[in-house]
């Protein structure tokens, strides 16, 4: 009885960890050169396996859920604290990198966990492991600067294209149906929210905050949750449409 | 002890201009507090939101573009950003019939007026309406305040009677304090801003599309602000992909704000059915030569 208890507590982080590793284990057996490797990095974007990118495919070194374990015990004391606290450092290493211009940050960010538990793995000396993780985040970074083609082209390098007229633009109808997806009253509060211009904004949103009854903090911060959550929902649908093969 | 990050060097950072050394005490910082993170992410959104709505100034714009938009994803959240305002804009000209009458004609301008002026002048010009309102009230109504006060207090024992309309005319709108809930609106002229961006890329290809909602009688188009105008009259000719001539009018350079010379034109919404357009800026002393040329797709709620 205790045994299902204990399994039933952790059933999110082991959710997690089995999405982790269905997610990062395959792609450290595949073969060095072999096409499907090739094919599947391409795919997905971030790196080419004949760069250093691709030191994470070549390697012997692969992640487990030994290894992972030990990397969430230097994270917290329990699952729970453990498991919050690597999402707070992903969701980091993500912002990191895609603050920084790169493309498809969050396979960036796994680089650098993997990384990172492979130090911890290797009973490397870590005293503050958000600030060795920052240090892996910027080798990372370099390495993929490095790489042939990946500097991102400004906007005014950019030529237009003829559209064909009945071109529908997916992330503008991913939007639409997302926001729909929205409940009634969120999807209110966050048009109210983002309704007006310049200085009337500031006037709408101490408004909308009495009419709400909350502090203009907590407007904002449920503002910007809503937004976020949009903004997920919109990138997901469009990912899918734009690559339905992908997404499969 | 939390580090104390001001919005400009986060703005900076954003934007790719501030120093590496700076950048990296940053990043320090939000790795060591995912607050931090959150509070940059929340900059990054207003950041967005100041350049689908045209409020970064040339420097900051440039560098938004030339820094922020190089990364395919954030072009994307900014095409979100621009969504997320239609949408918003849209729900708003939804529920305006119903709660925001105050936002149409000679209120709205004054509004909007005041909205543009510092805020110790906003209040000094709210307290002098309100003066001259009280100055008004007792010249020209107090003299027979004692009467009015005997038949307002017989209809003040039916509250669900409309209020009293006096044979006196009210004071013109401007004169009106802010804080009248009904102030008096002249015919309403409900105008839709439309901001024309050349943000056609390689792999986000797309023409500004507009979606004009119900209820509006003017488009406004606005151009990027950072144009470079030659003196005299500017023109602003709509025709058809086609080249069928739609529409010339002049356009209004300027603004109430300094440093924000946006370029506008008014066109009537009937006269813009839906359909994709070819926008030129054009001098009216040489209206062969375009200044610029805009593409857009106007369709109807």
């Amino acid at each position: 009885m205790q045994q299902q208890n204990g399994k039933d507590a952790d059933e999110t982080f082991h959710a997690h960890l089995r999405g982790k590793l269905a997610r990062i284990v395959p792609a450290a057996h595949v073969v060095v050169n072999s096409a499907e490797a090739v094919a599947a990095c391409t795919r997905r974007g971030c790196y080419d396996v004949k760069s250093p990118m691709s030191s994470r495919v070549r390697t012997d070194w692969q992640l487990n859920a030994e290894t992972l374990a030990r990397l969430m015990g230097r994270l917290g004391r329990d699952v729970a604290e453990a498991g919050e606290q690597y999402e707070h450092l992903r969701r980091t290493l993500v912002r990191f990198f895609d603050w920084r211009g790169v493309n498809d940050a969050s396979e960036c960010a796994d680089i650098a966990l993997d990384r990172l538990a492979r130090k911890i793995d290797e009973n490397v000396e870590i005293a503050n492991i958000q600030a060795f993780a920052y240090g892996i985040a910027r080798h990372v970074l370099l390495e993929q600067s490095r790489q042939p083609g990946m500097r991102p082209a400004a906007l005014h390098d950019l030529r237009a294209v003829d559209v064909p007229e009945d071109t529908r633009d997916p992330l503008r109808d991913c939007f639409d149906a997302c926001l729909q997806q929205l409940a009634p009253d969120a999807r209110s509060v966050l048009l109210r929210y983002y309704a007006a211009d310049r200085r009337a904004r500031i006037d709408a949103r101490i408004a909308l905050a009495q009419d709400l009854r909350l502090s203009q903090n907590a407007l904002r911060s449920r503002a910007q949750r809503l937004r976020d959550r949009l903004e997920r929902c919109t990138l997901q649908c469009t990912r899918q449409r734009t690559f339905p093969e992908a997404s499969r | 002890m939390r580090p104390t990050v001001d919005n400009e060097t986060v703005r900076a950072y954003l934007l790719g201009t501030l120093p590496e050394t700076d950048a990296a005490r940053l990043e320090q910082a939000y790795f060591a507090d995912s607050a931090l993170a959150d509070e940059i992410a929340a900059v990054e959104q207003d950041l967005m939101d100041a350049y689908v709505r045209d409020e970064l100034s040339a420097v900051e714009r440039q560098s938004f573009e030339e820094h922020y938009l190089a990364s395919p994803v954030h072009r994307q959240r900014t095409a979100m950003a621009a969504a997320l305002r239609t949408a918003a804009a849209e729900h708003r000209a939804d529920v305006a019939p119903a709660t925001g009458a105050h936002e149409s004609g000679l209120w709205r301008r004054s509004v909007e007026f005041l909205s543009g002026v510092p805020t110790p002048l906003r209040w000094s010009a709210m307290a002098a309406a309100v003066l001259i309102a009280l100055v008004w009230w007792a010249t020209a109504i107090a003299p027979d305040a004692g009467e009015d006060a005997r038949s307002r207090q017989a209809q003040s024992d039916q509250p669900s009677n409309p209020p009293t309309v006096t044979p006196t005319p009210p004071p013109k709108a401007p004169e009106q304090p802010p804080s009248n809930p009904d102030p008096p609106i002249p015919a309403r002229t409900t105008r839709v801003t439309f901001l024309l961006a050349q943000v056609v890329t390689r792999n986000d290809s797309q023409q500004a599309a507009f979606v004009v909602p119900p209820g509006v009688d003017e488009i406004e188009l606005r151009f990027p602000p950072d144009l470079q105008l030659p003196a005299g009259r500017v023109l602003v000719e709509i025709r058809t992909p086609d080249e069928v001539f739609v529409k010339r009018v002049p356009a209004t350079a300027g603004g109430s704000s300094i440093g924000n010379r946006a370029v506008t034109a008014v066109v009537p919404q009937a006269e813009l059915p839906s359909g994709d357009y070819l926008v030129s800026l054009m001098a009216a002393a040489e209206p062969n030569v375009p200044l610029g040329r805009y593409s857009m797709r106007i369709t109807r709620k």
